[in-house]
């Protein structure tokens, strides 16, 4: 199950880029593309560096005005889209 | 070999194009031997793409293989098409007889436009007008009137074509150029828009055509940035053949592209005096 205590790889096969606040990604396996805006683009940057999904969570509620629940279910629910075009991947412990 | 100097990229060819200007080169590599073309079609090739395409009038599979020297092409009834990314050199494996027209169409359009992926210049499907010494390209699907508005602008004084089709583009020194030279196959030698303009001409803006209904107003409306990375995503020519490395460049140099160039969405309605207001505007945002 999916929770903010989930850690998250991305894969060699995803390429991307940072344009503005938007975040372009690409699954270099099945060559299509996905864009991120504002608040998904920021927590993808936080992933790439190296940030947990529990502290990609708390930078993010430090920086937008959201409530913890709001947040927290629109980061697992992005999570989860990611996942399924396997853009990330959800590492098994 | 006959060599040219497509889109600004040095390649020889086992055949002439009569659209192309030939140039000698000034360290000319050796021309492969048959033996040599063996060798390179007997490596074993990976295959990193496989995708359909038209190709000579007819929807055909085309698989891309990559090879310790280059690249194959296995086009559907067509035979297997190479690019020696050592030397440059563009050809078809296992060749009996004469290039045929569709031999040249093949190798002129998908196994080039992959060529010239692999040396970073991107080929658009585009056409393209140049207003004094601004160049404006025009993106979008087929029938969207990307060939009619060129056209129509180049009969204006101070117009002039840049591209019809196809039009190369490459990033240098952090700004995006055209690269006119490349041979467009519906026209003939003498009338290639590009073969009187320079190598390359900096690029003003870019125009991706939208439909407009006929009593519709043409309109220029910006793109975000998000938006031009997508209008230059979707408007690349053979992306579809690329390998994980390619599609990984390209997506950068799309994204830079975006972020450097203006970018509209052109609201073209289909009727000839909208063709009078649509060149007034342009004209006005140069």
């Amino acid at each position: 199950m999916l929770t903010l205590n989930s850690r998250l790889r991305i894969p060699a096969h995803v390429s991307f880029s940072v344009v503005g606040e938007d975040a372009f990604l690409l699954n270099t396996r099945t060559n299509k593309y996905f864009s991120l805006a504002k608040v998904g683009a920021r927590l993808w940057e936080l992933l790439n560096a190296g940030s947990s999904l529990q502290d990609g969570f708390l930078q993010l509620s430090a920086e937008y005005d959201v409530s913890p629940a709001r947040l927290e279910n629109d980061i697992l629910e992005l999570v989860r889209n990611l996942a399924e075009n396997e853009l990330v991947e959800i590492v098994q412990d | 070999m006959f060599h040219y100097h497509p889109a600004g990229q040095d390649y020889q060819f086992s055949f002439p194009v009569s659209e192309l200007d030939p140039f000698e080169p000034a360290n000319r590599a050796p021309s492969l031997t048959r033996s040599s073309l063996d060798v390179f079609s007997n490596r074993e090739p990976v295959l990193v793409s496989s995708s359909k395409g038209w190709v000579g009038g007819a929807e055909r599979v085309v698989e891309v293989y990559d090879t310790d020297r280059g690249k194959q092409l296995q086009v559907q009834g067509c035979g297997r098409f190479f690019i020696n990314e050592d030397d440059g050199e563009i050809g078809k494996l296992n060749r009996q007889l004469e290039f045929t027209d569709l031999d040249r169409e093949i190798l002129l359009g998908p196994v080039l436009v992959l060529a010239l992926a692999t040396r970073g210049v991107w080929c658009l499907h585009a056409s393209a007008a140049m207003f004094r010494d601004k160049v404006i390209v025009f993106l979008g699907e087929s029938g969207r009137g990307k060939s009619t508005l060129a056209g129509y602008l180049a009969q204006n004084t101070e117009w002039q074509l840049v591209a019809d089709d196809i039009l190369p583009v490459s990033m240098g020194r952090g700004e995006v150029f055209v690269l006119p030279h490349f041979p467009q196959l519906k026209y003939a030698k003498d009338a290639q828009p590009g073969s009187r303009l320079p190598d390359q001409l900096s690029l003003k803006m870019v125009c991706e055509l939208n439909h407009g209904g006929s009593d519709q107003m043409p309109a220029l409306h910006s793109l975000s940035v998000a938006g031009a990375v997508h209008a230059w995503l979707r408007n690349t020519a053979g992306a579809r053949m690329f390998n994980s490395q390619l599609l990984a460049k390209h997506l950068e140099f799309s994204t830079r592209a975006a972020e450097q160039l203006s970018a509209f969405k052109l609201v073209y309605p289909h009727r000839e005096n909208a063709l009078e207001e649509t060149r007034s505007i342009l004209e006005k945002l140069c």
